[in-house]
């Protein structure tokens, strides 16, 4: 017999004027008093710190933006003014563009770095022991790293190019001393010490991939890179998405790093300016407070379109386990 | 039974406690909480940046002034030199500066203005004063004071910028008559001076490390005649002297007689070479007497940047800035305080002993420098600074102005190039920035 025969026949549809049976009312998202004065004394002290330290310093930093101040005398208000000087000046746009560079080649290289790291530890015994070696940088200050970057990377005294010249016979870089290499030095650097957070969070995503599909993969005769490309990363799209938005997010606020190994009053320093750096250096070394918020909120701007960008994109590559 | 409450009402509540509570706290911060914040009338506080050993002896000297008087009572707040600016401005817009701090010269021009200080000239040559705006070098007054004249700020301590020497390094190299000699012959000039970089190139070794910022950059140019600013306007670019002098300075750099601070590794600074032997002049404040003082092989002594005409030349002299906060409570009483540090007794006990980093801003104060007789020519200090000049009130006016200066510089200095083209176009900016009053 059938697998139908044993299923109750099908029941004919309601007829269309018949009134629907009565749902049971959905309670409304409403929470009791009682809980809700708990709740409000228990989200009081959350709620200080958000209005005192996210949304207070968001409207002001608003307001300013339209306002001419110099840290300490009198504000005025200048309407648009700071945003019309701001979009007409190089430097503003020179700052965008070294931004972008930057975040060019910090994302890609966090993300790609971080998943071969993980993959290579995802079947490793001692997977706890290098986890956290890896992660040791991401916990070490950014001016630490720095100033030993700053040194290794040191185009006459430093141990990279010594290796490079004494063991390659290769004539390297001055990558502390030249614009374009610079940059790329700050990029490296920025992406090992951010390596061990992406390989921790990629393999925290690996482990949550059911073997079953790749063991179902491997019967089926798909190749490693097939199970790789096929199985795993479209099952890892939600980590990936996730880092990819903190990456970006990330990239395009970099400053202790720029700061650090760009070195005051040099020309260098026209190749690594970014936009948080020159919102630092508008408010605090000019004195123009008006014209580092307008920046600011430019900036908040920027990151806001470009994360809901990813945000919208999403649903095009990132696969949710059902 | 309980009443529900709507999602918008739980949010209105729960953000006006939030908010009620900030509030509570910004007005309790308000309240005195803050140790620096203006104190009540009698009481005064004062703040200053420095490390352990600076800020104990000032905390030291705010005990004496409080012995010595009962018509205030000081109460002194030392701050960590990292973030000390900024700590500064941020408690100026919020209400609660000290009512007496010492300010730096990147920052004393915008304070000026923005109105945030007191004026200061009226108490200077008041009852309560224990010094008069005579007392000190007048070229050193000229950032304190805005441009129609009135005093604002004091220099509280400076640093004129003077060259060290080597003696060891010298006659390894075979110069035999020290620098300081030579000064007193009326023979350290330009031209002898380049004979000694020579001498000192040729024993492998180089003669300086030279750093590209106001306090080195402008002694080397102004000794050999240079002019930077001239009647409030940027002149460099078409002084030839200066121009003559940085193609100079280029020209060291890339022949390595000497060395380009920016390419030494990080830690490697020309004291420390200087320190080791390997390093013929050095170009610094009084700040490094302690630790060269503490290194007993090191036969050092200073001397003035050599001249054109081998008479001593002049230098900048780098100076902190003693102000008085605008809101303060009581100007008569921060006034008292204020006098009190900058008297010669108060300068003399700041600087004295070991942890004498700088060189007292007021005349009468001079033991200080000379007592210990370190270097041997410590004079050269006092007659620097009383010779000497300020960091340019034009950079001062205008923050960011001196990026307009020494970025172009450095890319000269590293790479060479135009140097016509570079300071015609630096002129322009420069000048352009500072008919606009910003950069």
């Amino acid at each position: 017999m059938g697998a139908k025969a044993v299923l109750a026949p099908p029941q004919p549809p309601p007829a269309p004027t018949a009134p629907p049976p009565p749902r049971p009312r959905r309670r409304r998202s409403l929470v009791h008093a009682r809980d809700g004065r708990w709740a409000v004394v228990f989200l009081g002290p959350q709620m200080v710190g958000l209005v005192a330290f996210v949304l207070g310093p968001m409207v002001f930093a608003l307001y300013l933006s339209l306002t001419e101040w110099g840290g300490s005398g009198p504000i005025t208000f200048v309407g648009l003014d700071n945003f019309r000087d701001m979009f007409r000046d190089h430097a503003f746009w020179s700052s965008m563009q070294n931004t972008v560079w930057l975040t060019v080649l910090v994302v890609p290289g966090q993300l790609v770095s971080g998943l071969l790291v993980a993959l290579a530890l995802h079947q490793t015994r001692l997977k706890t022991l290098f986890r956290v070696i890896y992660f040791m940088p991401v916990v070490t200050s950014s001016v630490a790293v720095s100033t030993i970057w700053i040194w290794l990377l040191n185009g006459t005294f430093g141990p990279v190019n010594g290796i490079l010249r004494e063991w390659f016979g290769l004539n390297p870089p001055d990558w502390m001393g030249e614009p374009r290499y610079l940059v790329i030095s700050i990029a490296l650097v920025t992406v090992w010490q951010g390596l061990g957070f992406f390989m921790v969070v990629f393999l925290a995503g690996l482990q949550g991939i059911p073997t079953a599909y790749l063991e179902a993969a491997e019967v089926d005769g798909a190749s490693s890179f097939r199970r790789f490309w096929h199985v795993t990363l479209p099952l890892l799209s939600p980590t990936l998405f996730f880092l990819t938005v903190m990456s970006l997010i990330g990239a395009f606020q970099i400053f202790d790093t720029v700061y650090m190994m760009t070195p005051q009053n040099s020309y260098l320093g026209d190749s690594t300016r970014t936009v948080v750096f020159r919102i630092y250096d508008l408010a605090f070394a000019r004195y123009q407070f008006g014209a580092s918020a307008a920046n600011a909120v430019v900036l908040f701007v920027v990151l806001l379109v470009l994360t809901a960008g990813q945000m919208l994109l999403q649903r095009r590559w990132v696969h949710y386990e059902e | 039974m309980s009443t529900p409450v709507s999602r918008r009402s739980f949010l209105i509540g729960s953000s006006t406690l939030g908010l009620s509570l900030v509030g509570g706290s910004l007005l309790a911060a308000c309240g005195g909480e803050d140790p620096t914040a203006p104190a009540a009338a009698g009481e005064v506080t004062w703040s200053l940046w420095g490390d352990s050993a600076t800020l104990k002896r000032h905390q030291e000297l705010n005990d004496r002034i409080n012995a010595s008087q009962s018509a205030v009572k000081a109460s002194f707040v030392g701050l960590p030199t990292d973030g000390y600016a900024k700590k500064i401005t941020a408690e100026l817009a919020a209400g609660n500066a000290p009512d007496v701090f010492l300010v730096g010269d990147t920052q004393l021009g915008q304070l000026i203005k923005d109105g945030s200080l007191a004026e200061l000239g009226p108490l200077l040559d008041g009852p309560l004063s224990k010094s008069t705006t005579s007392s000190f070098n007048p070229k050193l007054l000229a950032p304190g004071t805005s441009g129609d004249g009135k005093v604002y700020g004091v220099p509280a301590a400076c640093n004129p910028m003077i060259m060290w020497f080597n003696s060891k390094v010298l006659e390894e190299a075979g110069v035999t008559t020290s620098p300081a000699d030579s000064l007193t012959a009326g023979s350290w000039t330009a031209d002898y001076f380049q004979t000694v970089l020579d001498k000192v190139k040729a024993t492998g070794k180089r003669a300086f490390v030279f750093s590209n910022w106001n306090g080195e950059t402008y002694p080397w140019l102004t000794s050999r005649g240079g002019k930077i600013f001239d009647g409030g306007q940027f002149v460099a670019h078409e002084d030839p002297k200066t121009i003559d002098t940085i193609k100079w300075l280029r020209e060291l750099l890339a022949s390595e007689t000497i060395w380009y601070a920016s390419a030494l590794p990080q830690g490697q600074g020309a004291d420390a070479m200087f320190m080791a032997d390997q390093l013929a002049f050095t170009l610094t404040g009084r700040w490094v007497v302690p630790q060269y003082r503490k290194q007993s092989s090191l036969r050092a002594d200073v001397v003035p940047l050599p001249s054109t005409d081998g008479s001593p030349s002049s230098t900048i002299v780098l100076a902190s800035y003693l102000v008085i906060n605008k809101a303060t409570k009581n100007v008569d009483n921060a006034f008292r305080v204020f006098t009190e540090y900058l008297s010669k007794d108060g300068q003399s006990f700041i600087l004295d002993g070991d942890l004498g980093l700088a060189v007292p801003s007021i005349t009468g104060a001079d033991s200080v420098v000379l007592s210990g007789n370190y270097p041997a020519h410590a004079q050269t200090f006092l007659d620097q600074r009383d010779s000497g000049y300020s960091s340019m009130v034009e950079e001062m006016r205008v923050p960011g102005l001196s990026g307009l200066i020494f970025k172009p510089l450095d890319k000269y200095f590293t790479e060479g190039g135009d140097l016509t083209a570079i300071m015609s176009d630096m002129g322009k900016q420069v000048n352009a920035a500072i008919q606009k009053g910003s950069v």
